[in-house]
């Protein structure tokens, strides 16, 4: 897990991050989520929301169209 | 490839960081936030159980890391103009807040460092609860917040503040991921910027509980 998030036993001496899943270390990729956590954070917690939900279901939309291309 | 931002995401369009001049506000979104992990990366290495003497320029130049590259004229500048911020009320409304007035923010926010040193000088003893820790951070988070010292990006350079504080006293950062996390954040933030005497206790509490329960699931 050379760029994944690593789960810890709580017990590391280390600059940690505290997720709803419990602890990771800081990685590249776990530190690149917490400031992709920030940026949304910083929106304000309403426009947070509303932004991920438009953007999963832009999502949602686009895969579902590239199904009915393929049928 | 991009495996966390979503490529549809952008700041505000009344935001001085919604788009440089070469990129689109989905690049900008995304660039931006590569900064800000270089600077929260930087704060884990140098301030894990060190001091962190907080005073204005330390804030001042974490807006200028995060921002000063793509936006050369606004990052790292307090700025000069008066500086109002929407506040989540308990009933679900919103209050405005204004920021300190420019003539004073550099003070005002020099007091809420100073706050914070004294705070982190008298944590230096044993036995020391979790809350009495997370009490210091969070004055200093909401202080940095309430001052607003910066036309944008006050809460991106205030997160780093509470990252590196919470890192200096050997705890966890905290990160606000779901929708509920973000909720709770945002409610329990509101009573301590109302006044410069606001009440911190709740987002104090807050981050307490997500640390413990951190530490819980990881055992």
């Amino acid at each position: 897990m050379e760029n994944g998030s690593h789960p810890s036993n709580g017990k590391r001496d280390v600059a940690q991050i505290a997720r709803a899943g419990g602890l990771v270390d800081p990685t590249p990729q776990s530190i690149r989520e917490l400031a992709d956590s920030a940026m949304l954070l910083s929106q304000g917690a309403h426009r947070a929301i509303e932004m991920r939900r438009e953007a999963d279901d832009a999502t949602l939309d686009a895969s579902a169209s590239a199904a009915a291309a393929q049928d | 490839m991009d495996e966390t931002s979503h490529p549809r995401y952008r700041d505000n369009e009344d935001s001085r960081f919604y788009k440089t001049d070469r990129l689109s506000p989905e690049e900008t979104w995304r660039a931006l936030r590569d900064e800000l992990g270089r600077v929260l990366l930087d704060a884990q290495r140098v301030f894990w159980r060190g001091r962190l003497e907080m005073d204005p320029e330390r804030v001042r130049w974490w807006h200028g890391a995060i921002f000063a590259r793509h936006f050369p004229h606004d990052g790292g500048r307090f700025r000069r103009e008066r500086a109002f911020f929407g506040v989540v009320t308990d009933r679900g409304g919103m209050r405005q807040i204004e920021g300190s007035p420019p003539h004073v923010l550099r003070q005002d926010l020099a007091e809420v460092c100073a706050a914070f040193n004294t705070g982190t000088a008298q944590l230096d003893r044993q036995g020391i609860g979790i809350t009495e820790q997370t009490r210091v951070v969070a004055a200093l988070y909401a202080g940095i917040l309430r001052v607003h010292p910066f036309a944008d990006g006050n809460h991106r350079t205030a997160f780093v503040a509470l990252s590196a504080a919470l890192w200096s006293l050997g705890l966890p950062a905290v990160e606000f991921a779901d929708d509920k996390d973000m909720t709770h954040h945002d409610s329990t933030v509101a009573p301590a910027l109302f006044s410069p005497h606001g009440d911190v206790e709740p987002f104090a509490r807050l981050l307490a509980t997500r640390i413990e329960l951190a530490r819980k699931a990881a055992t």
